[in-house]
């Protein structure tokens, strides 16, 4: 259907609702239009085919189409801060929340309060990440890897798409783990990161499931995976856990709406969501992009995410990142 | 415009510019000693633009001196103040920020219907039927080619919101 | 398979009917947001990305490949007729483009650059066909410590963008440097310059301050005097180019497609810098140096081949790595994606299919385009005889639509309304935009790559001369510096003896 058709429709239902005096207000009458869903990415990027597709397999239960609205800026921040800001708590604008809204406050100055001004809705899923190396690397195992680093302290340098991403984070916790040192070479984004890998420019590279084809052409090879159990696509690479190192770091996501939200709608839209995620399309579309399902309801959602906020700050702070 | 008249305005103007960029590079150049300059070898988040503010700064300083210094010759390119019509230039510009603040609460068609109206007929008043048909034209045209044909999510504003 | 097996299956599905009309809509609508100022290929791709869920793969990539390219023939119209560049890569165009057009000669400009569009494009699919795997090779050579020299040298170039006072541009660039480190600093995560506003902190966007400086600013200066009557009062004078023209440009078109192409492999600017490269080069290696800017058609002809050779070349990295080189390309790597098609080095043996049609279809669209855009040159030319008073108003919607359209972002309409100020102050104190641009690129890539390298060198800074391809770099760019330098200062003394014995 058009956006003209569709907004002809609404308006016509509009109308004949205001003519029977009976605009819709209790909750119980939720969703009477479409719902704005906000992904903070750019249009074509991996976070906005999968919510393209959970919005897609959503609306078939919530009654109502989700339209994708992309507000990218600010490392995904911009589109749930102006949520925050702007948005009444309806329940018809909702956001993805990636962990920079938790991240970021500690590191720069921000216009929302992460704990306060969001009603966690439903947490969704998480990124697979990895640690690779070139094909013809002398370690063939992680735990080559960490042994060749400790004994050289400073000489290994790894790349990751930016200082203070997930993938950077997660590598200096490792190292302070295993009390090695080694050098961080922030890189803007893996379109420039996997080149210099290939190129011998850095030795090893912390990044997502995007090069899973340059493994498989034998160029790359994966040390270790970060998620809790392994991926079906590369079931002989350990997990970080199967290695010792206690970490499983994947940059958690799910959908919130602004503070001061309905409980009621809160849960339709909760319960929409589930239903949307088990469907068959999404599941595909999360095979697809090699991410887990994790999922977690309203309440376990809000409790996690107080508790993420609290222990980026730590980690933030850790590796000298803090806002001054 | 006699020699000495462009003389005169070619001064004001790169005197004024000038002392604008001396001004701004040094603005830079402290926020840059603010963000921490490192060491060469290892440089800050502000090295460069330090360096770099401090640069515009002195560059600019010259400018300023060579534009005392200067002979006429080639002021007749651009020194064309003579004639401005601010009223046109303001009433353009803030036709387009009002309507970048009201496009998002009023939506896309009521507010693209008002500033192409004014445009036409605020700046270079043309007759009433040209004034409309010219808006309601390009509105249905830019709506069609950019909501319908490509997709893009231009707002509804009170059309949509209900 | 060897290579014509190949090609055949490549054009066995190009010219399948349904691949051949999706191919045709994709340079039709590149041609049209190229002309449109504001809407570059970057948003109509991203917007159009979702409908492509519904048709088969090959379809999808060919319609989106000919956004991209067909952009790049339609940029150089806008910057041509009215001075404003349709996009991002066709800054460099305006300058001798439009001065061409006010002689009166838009026409033979704008044949050029069809032209040469066709040809640099033609010769970029024959090198992405031949020669990918070796220079995928050599573009993972380039490291950060190789990316800086190369950056140095790109900067060395400025010197050839300006016509008016040197001090005057570099001042421009130094500007251009600073805006282009605004936002978190992805070495240390601090934010630089962004006043505490969420939308800095991924840096200002190109295509606001482009639509600005030449888009906005350019209307602004024309509203004071140009109100009643059209663009160009000089007689219009043939509507292609002649011999004369082919004589002076051909060389031209060969250097740009070369330089184009080679950039377009390597992430970062891509066409924007192969088109400021070219342009350079044309100018250091003319006979004639002074007609720059002023209309010659080399000037045309070079960028313009520059960055549709560079939108060729950007395929590469894409087709052979996975690895996507720019913005569009990560696009398109969606497209891929979305799919369940996974490009890189072995999409050439599980979806042949996939990866033939593509350039296959990439001939067959570089033809259409031609088609497609030598008829229109002669309307295009009767824009120019549209009075102004009609022509700005729909020139401005364009410009907030295609700069709104890019992140769904109001502040990006801000961002552009505020250089279009800056814009227009700058031509009345005579301050030139191109140094600007180029130094927004460049300077944060040479800025980024030169702290990457001191980090993994620990501080040396031996690196650059030890590393063979940095230190070629940076000979030419000394060499380069001098021959600009030596008969300047030569030409200084002369003039201040003359002005001794005078």
């Amino acid at each position: 259907m058009s956006a003209l058709a569709r907004g002809g429709i609404y308006a016509a239902v509009l109308i004949l609702a205001a003519l029977a005096g009976t605009i819709p207000v209790a909750a119980q009458e939720f969703p009477t239009r479409p719902v704005t869903l906000i992904v903070p990415w750019p249009a074509g990027g991996a976070t906005d085919r999968h919510f393209r597709v959970l919005a897609e397999t959503t609306s078939r239960h919530l009654g109502q189409p989700i339209v994708v609205d992309n507000k990218p800026g600010g490392s995904g921040t911009v589109g749930p801060a102006t949520l925050a800001a702007t948005s009444k708590p309806d329940g018809y604008t909702l956001a993805q929340l990636p962990i920079t809204v938790f991240r970021m406050p500690h590191m720069v100055k921000v216009s929302y309060n992460p704990a306060k001004d969001f009603s966690f809705i439903i947490h969704v899923t998480g990124y697979t990440f990895a640690t690779m190396v070139r094909a013809d690397a002398p370690w063939k195992t992680w735990q080559e890897f960490i042994a060749h680093a400790k004994a050289n302290p400073g000489k290994v340098s790894y790349g990751s798409p930016g200082t203070g991403s997930t993938l950077h984070v997660t590598m200096e916790q490792i190292a302070l783990q295993n009390g090695v040192k080694w050098t961080h070479v922030p890189f803007k984004g893996e379109g420039e990161m996997t080149p210099a890998l290939l190129g011998g420019h850095v030795m090893a590279s912390a990044g997502g499931t995007g090069s899973s084809q340059l493994v498989e052409a034998g160029e790359l090879r994966y040390l270790v995976f970060w998620t809790q159990d392994r991926l079906k696509r590369f079931a002989n690479v350990p997990t970080l856990l199967e290695v010792g190192e206690k970490i499983v770091s994947n940059s958690p996501y799910g959908v919130a709406g602004p503070k001061g939200m309905d409980p009621k709608i809160v849960k339709i839209l909760h319960d929409a969501f589930k239903k949307g995620m088990e469907e068959p399309a999404h599941r595909k579309v999360l095979d697809e992009l090699d991410q887990e399902y994790i999922y977690m309801n309203s309440a376990d959602y809000a409790a996690a995410a107080l508790r993420t906020i609290d222990e980026q700050g730590a980690l933030i702070e850790s590796l000298g990142l803090k806002a001054k | 415009m006699s020699g000495q008249q462009a003389r005169r305005t070619r001064l004001k103007a790169d005197t004024v510019g000038g002392l604008f960029w001396v001004a701004g590079g040094l603005w830079i150049a402290w926020e840059g000693r603010e963000l921490g300059l490192g060491t060469l070898r290892d440089p800050g988040s502000g090295l460069i633009l330090f360096w770099v503010g401090l640069a515009m700064a002195a560059m600019s300083a010259v400018t300023l001196v060579t534009g005392f210094l200067a002979r006429p010759a080639a002021a007749g390119e651009w020194a064309d103040w003579h004639g401005l019509e601010w009223r046109k230039l303001a009433v353009v510009l803030a036709t387009m920020i009002v309507y970048a603040g009201a496009l998002e609460p009023v939506g896309f068609i009521p507010a693209t219907l008002v500033l192409m109206a004014v445009l036409f007929r605020a700046v270079e008043p043309q007759p009433w039927h040209v004034v409309l048909l010219g808006a309601l034209i390009t509105t249905t045209v830019v709506y069609v080619v950019f909501k319908l044909g490509l997709g893009t999510q231009l707002p509804d504003g009170l059309l949509g919101a209900g | 398979m060897d290579i014509w097996q190949s090609l055949a299956l490549g054009f066995g599905v190009a010219l399948d009917p349904i691949n051949l009309a999706y191919c045709f809509l994709g340079v039709f609508i590149g041609t049209l947001v190229g002309v449109l100022p504001g809407i570059g290929p970057v948003a109509a791709m991203s917007l159009l990305l979702p409908v492509t869920f519904n048709i088969t793969p090959e379809a999808g990539i060919i319609m989106l490949a000919g956004i991209y390219y067909g952009s790049m023939y339609g940029g150089s119209t806008t910057a041509i007729l009215v001075n404003i560049p349709g996009e991002a890569a066709s800054v460099i165009t305006t300058i001798d483009g439009h001065q061409m057009a006010r002689q009166g000669r838009a026409g033979p400009a704008l044949g050029m650059a069809a032209i040469g569009s066709f040809i640099a494009g033609t010769l970029a699919i024959v090198g992405l066909m031949l020669l990918a795997p070796p220079l995928t090779k050599l573009a993972v050579k380039f490291g950060p410590v190789e990316y800086f020299s190369l950056m140095v040298l790109g900067l060395t170039i400025l010197s050839y963008l300006t016509h008016g006072s040197m001090l005057k541009a570099l001042v421009m660039a130094c500007f251009g440097v600073v805006l282009g480190l605004i936002g978190l600093d992805s070495i240390s995560a601090t934010p630089r310059l962004t006043f505490d506003r969420l939308e800095l902190i991924d840096g200002i966007g190109l295509v606001p301050i482009v639509m600005g400086l030449f888009g906005v600013a350019e209307i602004l200066v024309n509203l004071e005097r140009e109100l009643k009557r059209s663009i160009v009062e000089a007689k219009i004078t043939g509507l292609m180019p002649t011999l004369k023209d082919w004589g002076m440009s051909k060389w031209a078109l060969a250097r740009g497609s070369l330089i184009g192409f080679f950039l377009g492999i390597l992430p970062g600017g891509g066409a924007v810098i192969a088109s400021f490269l070219s342009y350079a080069v044309e100018k250091r290696i003319s006979a004639t140096p002074e007609r720059f800017g002023h209309g010659a058609i080399e000037g045309v002809a070079g960028p313009e081949a520059a960055n549709n050779a560079a939108a060729g070349g950007a395929f590469i990295p894409l087709m052979t790595l996975g690895i996507p080189p720019n913005v569009i390309m990560a696009l398109l790597l969606g497209a891929f994606m979305v799919h369940g098609l996974q490009p890189g080095p072995l999409m050439m043996t599980r979806n042949p299919e996939v990866f033939w049609g593509i350039i296959a279809s990439m001939y067959v669209g570089n033809i259409m385009l031609l088609v497609l855009n030598l008829p229109l040159v002669g309307m295009w030319v009767q824009v120019l005889r549209v009075p102004y008073r009609i022509l700005f108003p729909l020139i401005l919607m364009f410009c907030i639509i295609g700069v709104f359209s890019v992140g769904n972002a109001i502040f990006d309409i801000y961002v552009m309304i505020g250089f279009g100020i800056v814009g227009y102050l700058m031509r009345k104190f005579g301050y030139e935009g191109a140094p600007l641009v180029l130094a927004f690129v460049l300077g944060p890539l040479l800025e980024n790559n030169l702290r990457k390298s001191l980090i993994l060198s620990r501080g040396d800074f031996m690196t650059f001369v030890e590393r063979p391809i940095s230190a070629a770099c940076l000979g030419l760019a000394l060499l380069l510096l001098l021959s600009t330098l030596v008969p300047w200062l030569r030409a200084k003394r002369q003039k201040i003896a003359l002005d001794e014995t005078a």
